[in-house]
């Protein structure tokens, strides 16, 4: 048995299915190249995306700071600017609590700051009317001032440490944050000598009507 | 049965075939001494002796002492410089000499004085040289290459043969004169140049068969003395061909033939193949110009694809480029958000017809007619086939016919893994129906 050659050349067509444009030795490159520069790209997409929280996070730690850095700074002045008035100035919250204080209130009520902030401020200092019965809540200035969302202005007994009293003048203003009542800031000033002097003048005032009420009347 | 012959056929040794065309002369001899070791069955018309007077005895009792120096010069010379071959023309013999191993090949043409000075004004390299092709795209080379070889040899059909990657030649230029049957475009299988044949082919680059119907001249004895081995005829000019080739030849109508090889990366990338309807002489002193020449047409022909493939790696490269800087514009994105935005360039990065983005279970794709299951089930089908993470394939519908349907008509994949396995890219080419026009229905008939 012998091979015998092709003995016709005449065109002979034939289909060919299933076949694409042939991928070429370039196209073999540029997908490997393609998939190390996407390898790369993603990594980078992963890295920015990470620095990018990190950054957020650190910019809003810096933000706290900040804020807590201008709060601080806006309390000192406050107290500053608070203690250079003379007057003295202490903060409730809308239970009635005291959250802060300023030196001249402490100077004039005789306590230590740590002693009077955390505590309710009406039973501390103010739990005693002018004739010197108990005060309610609902008689207080300052509570009326919570509730009724409006400023008081009135003189008034506050008691000190030692149990001896003052009298001051006190404007209550109530104190709004976001819309909601947060408590009140009380300012009072000490008219302890002017209540005296008045006092003194009542005084006086009853001995001069009570030496004319001694004289005979012209008629008698 | 018929591929077990078929494979037969591609283990023809076509190198030792023994034989040699019939208007050459071959010697084999001795290294020092030249004692003729073999020589081809018809050297009484050159020396006057028969083989068995001059076989085992020194050339020099027939040739001139003239003849004897110039021999002993150009082996010295062989030597010396380690060139394959060399020539020599003298008393109106031009002879071309290589060295084996073992033994020195001589091979010899009678020509006279007044042929050498008409050949010596024939055909050259640096005429060739000369030629600016250099504006030249590679179609146009092929033409010019074609119509140049028509014009010099003579020949009636000039073709350029270029294989695919199995091997199966297209004719891709043919010139022809007087011939009226055309190959233009015709598709030749591989078993016509089997395996033996190109790797031939890749040793020696040029052939040629000057009358398809002239007895072969045997080499006696057959197997030469000095290496006890048939001779290798790789590097001889005038070596004949296979009976079955000639027959092939014969069945095209072809009188006599010359082929140049054109390589391109130590590759057989095609062949410029001449035909003549009659016997066609060619000088044996032109041969090594035509083998100098397809090395000049395939250093022309690589630097045309070295530019076709550059051209075409800067091209992809700004796709990719043009992608990648895009993806960057939306780095505010997670990934597959910032991937979609860009899908069409990133389609384009490989030139398809529909692309597929695999990541950590999320797709993005283009694929009209497939279900996210069935492309699922193709991701899975291919993962298997990555190797260093790569698959591509033009023959895809054919080798994984399963996916192969009118809604989803595929003809090539291209897929790669990434990011340890959290991506895939996919890219599909659609199937292209071609015609292929074979030279001849492309298989070989069996006679008892």
């Amino acid at each position: 048995m012998r091979i015998h050659p092709r003995a016709s050349f005449e065109s002979w067509k034939e289909v060919v299915r299933g076949r694409s444009r042939p991928f070429e030795r370039e196209d073999r490159e540029a997908l490997s190249r393609l998939a190390y520069q996407l390898e790369a790209m993603h990594h980078h997409f992963e890295l920015y995306n990470e620095t990018k929280a990190l950054r957020a996070k650190q910019m809003l730690q810096e933000k706290m700071l900040l804020e807590s850095t201008i709060r601080t700074e806006v309390l000192r002045e406050r107290e500053l600017l608070l203690d250079s008035l003379g007057e003295g100035v202490f903060g409730v919250d809308a239970q009635g609590i005291c959250y802060f204080i300023n030196p001249a209130a402490l100077r004039m009520l005789g306590y230590a700051e740590h002693e009077i902030v955390g505590c309710n401020a009406h039973d501390l200092i103010h739990n005693r009317s002018a004739d010197d019965r108990p005060l309610t809540y609902d008689e207080c200035m300052v509570q009326q001032t919570v509730r009724e969302h409006r400023q008081h202005i009135q003189e008034e007994w506050l008691y000190r440490k030692d149990g001896s009293r003052l009298f001051v003048r006190m404007i209550a203003t109530p104190l709004i944050k976001q819309g909601q009542m947060a408590g009140a800031v009380v300012a009072f000033s000490d008219i302890s000598a002017e209540y005296e002097a008045k006092e003194q003048l009542q005084k006086l005032h009853r001995q001069l009507f009570g030496l004319i009420e001694g004289i005979p009347l012209l008629s008698e | 049965m018929v591929q077990n012959l078929l494979t037969s056929c591609d283990d023809e040794p076509i190198h030792i075939l023994s034989n040699i065309q019939s208007r050459f002369f071959l010697l084999t001899l001795a290294p020092d001494v030249f004692d003729v070791w073999q020589c081809s069955e018809n050297i009484f018309e050159l020396l006057g002796a028969s083989p068995e007077q001059i076989l085992m005895r020194p050339l020099e009792r027939w040739m001139g002492g003239a003849y004897m120096d110039a021999l002993g010069t150009t082996v010295e010379r062989l030597r010396q410089e380690r060139r394959i071959r060399d020539n020599f023309y003298i008393d109106g013999l031009f002879c071309v000499v290589h060295l084996q191993e073992q033994c020195i090949v001589v091979e010899i043409e009678q020509c006279g004085s007044s042929q050498m000075q008409t050949m010596r004004n024939d055909i050259t390299l640096s005429t060739f040289m000369a030629e600016e092709t250099t504006y030249m795209n590679l179609p146009h080379l092929l033409d010019h290459i074609a119509s140049r070889v028509l014009e010099q040899t003579g020949y009636a059909r000039v073709m350029i043969y270029q294989f695919d990657s199995d091997y199966n030649g297209t004719v891709v230029v043919e010139k022809t004169i007087r011939l009226k049957e055309s190959f233009l475009h015709h598709r030749f299988p591989a078993s016509d140049i089997p395996a033996q044949a190109r790797a031939l082919y890749l040793k020696n680059r040029f052939r040629v068969i000057e009358d398809v119907n002239a007895a072969a001249a045997a080499l006696l004895p057959s197997t030469n003395p000095g290496t006890l081995a048939p001779l290798d005829m790789s590097h001889c000019y005038t070596r004949s061909v296979s009976s079955i080739h000639l027959e092939y030849l014969r069945n095209m109508k072809v009188g006599a033939s010359m082929s140049l090889s054109l390589i391109v990366n130590e590759r057989l990338w095609g062949l410029v193949v001449c035909h003549h309807d009659r016997p066609r002489r060619i000088p044996l002193k032109q041969f090594e110009t035509w083998h100098q020449l397809s090395m000049l047409f395939s250093i022309q022909i690589a630097h045309k694809l070295e530019l076709i493939h550059y051209e075409k790696l800067s091209y992809l490269k700004l796709r990719r480029e043009l992608l990648i800087e895009s993806l960057r514009r939306y780095q505010d994105l997670p990934f597959v958000e910032a991937f979609g935005k860009v899908f069409d360039l990133y389609r384009k990065t490989l030139d398809c017809d529909a692309a597929l983005l695999w990541y950590r279970g999320h797709l993005l794709h283009d694929m009209s007619g497939w279900s996210d299951t069935s492309i699922h089930v193709l991701l899975e089908t291919l993962t298997p086939h990555l190797h260093d993470r790569i698959y591509l394939s033009s023959t895809f519908g054919i080798d994984f016919p399963q996916f192969h349907d009118a809604a989803t008509a595929i003809g090539g994949v291209a897929t790669v893994e990434l990011a340890a396995g959290q991506m895939r890219l996919l890219f599909l080419r659609f199937e292209q129906i071609d015609t292929i026009e074979w030279a001849g229905e492309p298989k070989k008939e069996l006679v008892l």
